[in-house]
């Protein structure tokens, strides 16, 4: 049993050497699907990062009744802080609101009045995972319940219009993922069917002389897995120049830090491993009896 | 050794052997004879379980043939030797490793085969050519190859089909005394051919088919 394993092990790293240019091409093969994958990938993470770097922002404000008593305010503001879905809230009150006017129209507004009448109120992030325009318009619905409450809102337009654009990109982009994931499978398939297909004189041999299936199959899958690994090291060698022409080319006039995908490598090793099984299995599976 | 009962074997209708009946002692060699499409393949392919048995039973030193389960095949394959006329060589592998093939296959262990495959090229007269490849060697020497595959694993029986077939009369001569080598050890040969002046001065035994039916035995 040790001495098949062993030969069937080394038949499949002298099957490389024997068949040189099938397996360069076969391992650029599973490279070139693990670059387009890996650049898919990439723009997906920078999708969501950046999608969800943009919702941070989301805000809700809340004015409270300009008649309501400075503690009795705060409290309000308490209450709505510990309700579902709020994040964090910053407290305004009557300074604090027209330091905000002088702000935005650079003017005071005792200058313009002669008395402060703006209401106190608070501005309140939200959490992640209600970070939506339908999950915030039920906050704001249930916020517009509570007694001293004058006015609560959110810029639903514009966020359901950024909701369903992000949705929009990711469900594309999910459904290219399978698209390039299947394309890549059969043409990396196809590739190594190729190359077994000039050997089925051999595994006819073989089969005749006693072989099992599984001893067939073995070297070949073994010498896909090994294909795998190259294709993988390849596919992290574009990327790296790729990265660094990217750093130098495209970052300056974007103006915006890309985000690094995690565990690129590993993804790269896994996926090239699953390729080049899936491959080698469905390309041996056509010349094996069942 | 081999024993035909009543065996019908088809794989086309109407195509195929029928009613076969005959029987080879163990360490003899008979020739199966008859025209292109007389069924001499077929009888080959029945015994080792590429065609299945429609009806009659068909042994191998005593083992039903039609009982062998699917999953079973390859290891009962590993009792009998093959020879074609085509040789079947692997193209990328060397002699050594063509010969040493059958018994990786049955997981001996590599110095038993370094032994054994030494043996028989000295055997099939081939040791100063064991580091070469097939396409470096001339068709006797090919068959003389297929011939050492098939005698390495020491096997119960050896099915020649056609194995002078794409050779000289002088070499086809010499692949006949090497079979008839193989059954000093014990190994039954059955060897089909239509070339009937090649086995007339051996004085054997021989089978002659005609569509798919016993001639004459």
């Amino acid at each position: 049993m040790i001495s098949k394993f062993i030969f069937l092990l080394s038949e499949s790293i002298r099957a490389l050497f024997r068949a040189k240019l099938p397996a360069a091409i076969s391992s650029v093969t599973i490279a070139i699907a693990l670059v387009i994958f890996s650049l898919a990938y990439f723009s997906y993470v920078n999708l969501v990062g950046y999608s969800y770097k943009f919702k941070s922002k989301y805000r809700i404000e809340v004015f409270f009744d300009s008649d309501l008593k400075f503690k009795d305010a705060r409290d309000l503001f308490n209450t709505i802080l510990v309700s579902d879905g709020i994040e964090q809230g910053d407290f305004i009150d009557k300074e604090r609101a027209a330091e905000l006017f002088r702000s935005y129209f650079n003017e005071s507004i005792i200058d313009i009045i002669g008395e402060n009448p703006l209401p106190m109120g608070g501005r309140y992030d939200i959490n992640i995972d209600y970070q939506t325009s339908k999950q915030m318009a039920s906050i704001v619905r249930n916020i517009r319940r509570l007694e001293g409450v004058d006015v609560a809102s959110f810029q639903q337009g514009v966020i359901s219009r950024v909701d369903s654009i992000i949705e929009n990109i990711l469900g594309v982009s999910m459904i290219l993922g399978i698209i390039i994931f299947v394309i890549a499978v059969i043409l990396v398939s196809n590739t190594i069917r190729l190359i077994i297909h000039a050997k089925r004189d051999a595994i006819e041999t073989m089969h005749l002389l006693g072989a099992t299936n599984s001893f067939i199959r073995f070297p070949f899958v073994i010498e896909g897995f090994i294909q795998g690994i190259l294709g993988a090291t390849l596919s992290l060698l574009v990327l790296h120049i790729l990265s660094s022409l990217q750093s130098y080319l495209l970052e300056p006039l974007i103006k915006l830090p890309l985000i690094q995908p995690p565990n690129l490598i590993i993804y790269n090793i896994i996926f090239g491993l699953v390729l080049a099984f899936i491959g080698s299995s469905r390309g041996i599976s056509k010349y094996l009896p069942n | 050794m081999i024993k035909f009962e009543n065996v019908t074997a088809t794989y086309r209708e109407k195509v195929g052997i029928f009613n076969l009946t005959f029987h080879i002692p163990k360490g003899e060699l008979v020739f199966l004879m008859g025209p292109t499409g007389a069924g001499k393949s077929t009888v080959l392919k029945t015994i080792y379980r590429d065609i299945p048995i429609s009806s009659g039973n068909l042994y191998i030193n005593g083992e039903d043939v039609g009982k062998v389960r699917r999953r079973h095949v390859p290891h009962f394959r590993r009792k009998i030797g093959m020879v074609f006329q085509d040789y079947r060589l692997i193209s990328d592998r060397t002699i050594y490793e063509n010969i040493a093939l059958p018994l990786h296959i049955q997981g001996i262990p590599k110095k038993i085969i370094n032994v054994k495959v030494h043996e028989i090229s000295e055997k099939v007269d081939l040791k100063n050519r064991i580091n070469y490849y097939p396409s470096q060697l001339s068709g006797g020497e090919k068959q003389r190859v297929s011939i050492a595959r098939a005698l390495v694993k020491e096997p119960l029986v050896i099915l020649a089909d056609e194995p002078t077939g794409n050779l000289d009369p002088n070499v086809s001569d010499e692949i006949l005394d090497l079979l008839e080598i193989a059954t000093a050890s014990g190994t039954s040969v059955l060897m089909s051919t239509h070339n009937f002046p090649l086995i007339k001065p051996r004085k054997k035994r021989f089978i002659e088919l005609n569509e798919g039916r016993l001639v004459t035995e």
